[in-house]
């Protein structure tokens, strides 16, 4: 029994170290970034570049993505996004923002992306009961100031770095599927999830 | 415990074991090593729970939005016995352990269209007028606000309900001020309007808000008719600072400019400015052969952030009556004028804010009583509150 406790324990630690693995890191700028780069042998540069574009287009309809930049020669592209966070309670409801920075740069059979410039605002509660953003008030992951205590920063960073990453797995099976879905016959109608079992 | 582990599904599995060897020993081995299992277990499923993603939209529809507040207080007027001299809105319990109010409110966005309900209970709450439910029984609860809205575009909306007015620095929520008592001009002015509104957003920087309110404030139906007219100007010149110019006018309840602007000018340190003028309606309060007068009034809200949780602010507030016949309970009598102080601070541990605060109220003339029941020109006070947001 206590050798079977023991192997549950190191299973259920191998997968929270297994979550925690991608996490936001320092770069030589001193900036939070998340950092990835993705093999995808069938693909040309052209068709990586088209894709990207569309998939960062269909995100930008709901105002959470903006794309700054693209140029198809060097096929590249820059947008920039936010986040919402929550508060961890009954009642839910936003507590802030973390805005972002994406660049993403495409070559044949393979692309690499990175999020950076994360920047926080907190959410303030209006009197008209909506949760909206507290303007002037903001802070870089970096400098967190007297906006951010370290606790709130931490948890934050492991958003944002979710995120980064539920993003780059959409893109990537987006890029892989064209953006065509085929669901299965036994599934029509239900929510599909999976689990994400790390990188 | 251990006889629901005998009777447990485990118990079959162990048949092969004599129960009358188990002593108590064996028993306590088998709980505990039951016990990590399950905790091994529970650990797991919440590390499954923590890695589940949803492959849907890169950013999820907005949740059905629970938030509210519940707060209470205690004050005591410097006046002693249950003198509670300075009139404003709320916090004027004397010498007592007091409550505010318990405020629940619902928000729910599904494409362009959301609605909004909140529901106050208690003094504070009470306090803020009608007096009676919408059935018109005594008051048992306050709608705070309860509309819905649409978005035509991502810049024009239309909203329709009884909102919160958008006249004013401060708010009937504890949640939405930082002082806790509140001012002369807030006292004064309206607290909701029942209305149709039209806003449009030119640009982040520049909207404007039109509409048609029912001609009583702080009603959940008109008097008469849909007669006041209010439109409201945002600006944001710069990064941090917003200004709201505000009118609110009509033959009923009468006619008020307001401007009302914050500028966050480092992350420590923010300056609010509330500025009002007030018309009566010649018809206002009781006055027999025609109220003339209102009020006139500025605030200044300066607040410093000491750290992440301690803030501390002074709102510094001119009210004046104008001469006339307008009058009413919570204001100088015509022509006279109060000065008032309020040193506030918040002081933040989670969810929950304690707010002590000072406040010395200085009147033009006598408007006050002193401990003898003597007709004073000052009052002062001390609150403190505890308000918990969630």
């Amino acid at each position: 029994m206590n050798k079977i406790i023991a192997l549950i324990c190191c299973i259920a630690l191998s997968k929270v170290a297994l979550a925690q693995k991608d996490s936001l890191a320092l770069d030589d700028r001193g900036k939070y970034i998340y950092y990835k780069v993705v093999s995808m042998d069938k693909y040309n540069a052209d068709v990586l570049y088209k894709r990207s574009l569309n998939f960062f287009d269909i995100i930008s309809k709901d105002k959470s993505f903006k794309i700054t930049g693209q140029n198809a020669k060097t096929t590249s592209l820059t947008g920039t996004g936010i986040l919402i966070t929550y508060k961890p309670s009954l009642a839910k409801h936003p507590d802030g923002k973390v805005a972002y920075t994406l660049k993403m740069e495409i070559k044949d059979a393979k692309y690499r992306y990175w999020l950076t410039d994360f920047v926080y605002t907190p959410y303030f509660r209006d009197r008209y009961n909506n949760y909206v953003p507290d303007k002037g008030i903001s802070a870089t992951m970096e400098k967190p100031s007297k906006v951010l205590n370290e606790k709130e920063l931490n948890k934050y960073i492991d958003e944002s770095a979710l995120f980064a990453r539920q993003l780059g797995e959409k893109l990537k099976k987006y890029i892989s599927t064209n953006g065509i879905v085929v669901p299965k016959k036994d599934t029509v109608a239900k929510k599909v999830i999976h689990i994400d079992k790390g990188f | 415990m251990a006889s629901n582990y005998g009777n447990g599904k485990h118990e079959n599995k162990q048949t092969k074991i004599n129960h009358s060897q188990i002593n108590q020993t064996t028993i306590k081995t088998i709980m505990k090593s039951k016990l990590l299992l399950i905790c091994a277990l529970a650990a797991s499923s919440l590390t499954v729970k923590a890695a589940v993603v949803d492959t849907g939209k890169v950013v999820a529809d907005p949740p059905l939005v629970i938030s509210g507040s519940v707060d209470t207080y205690f004050k005591y007027d410097f006046a002693g016995k249950k003198i509670a001299n300075i009139p404003t809105s709320f916090a004027n319990e004397q010498n007592s352990l007091s409550l505010g109010m318990i405020d629940l409110g619902l928000k729910k966005t599904v494409g362009k269209a959301t609605f909004v309900g909140e529901l106050s209970f208690g003094p504070r709450s009470n306090g803020a007028i009608p007096l009676t439910s919408p059935s018109g029984s005594n008051t048992a609860y306050n709608i705070q606000n309860l509309y819905v809205s649409y978005n035509f575009t991502d810049k024009f909306n239309i909203t329709g309900g009884y909102m919160a007015t958008f006249v004013g620095y401060e708010v009937i929520s504890p949640v939405g001020n930082f002082n806790y008592s509140t001012s002369y001009l807030f006292t004064n002015g309206p607290f909701q309007n029942a209305g149709v509104k039209l806003t449009y957003a030119f640009t982040d920087k520049v909207s404007l808000m039109a509409g048609i309110f029912n001609d009583a404030w702080n009603q959940y139906q008109s008097v008469n008719d849909m007669s006041t007219f209010g439109a409201q100007l945002m600006v944001a010149p710069v990064k941090g600072w917003t200004a709201y110019l505000n009118v609110v006018a009509g033959t009923f309840s009468g006619t008020e400019f307001d401007l009302t602007t914050t500028y966050q000018i480092t992350d420590a340190f923010k300056l609010g400015l509330n500025a009002a003028d007030f018309t009566a309606p010649e018809w206002a309060f009781g006055a027999t052969g025609g109220a003339k007068g209102g009020f006139t009034g500025a605030a200044l809200y300066p607040q410093y952030a000491v750290s992440k949780d301690v803030t501390l602010g002074l709102r510094g507030e001119y009210f004046k009556t104008k001469t006339g016949t307008f009058s009413g309970s919570s204001l100088p009598a015509p022509g006279e004028s109060v000065t008032a102080f309020t040193l506030t601070a918040n002081v933040k541990a989670g969810p929950l804010t304690f707010i002590p605060e000072v406040r010395l109220d200085n009147g033009s003339k006598t408007m006050f009583v002193d401990s003898k029941g003597v007709a004073t020109k000052s009052a002062s006070q001390v609150v403190v509150a505890a308000v918990y947001a969630f």
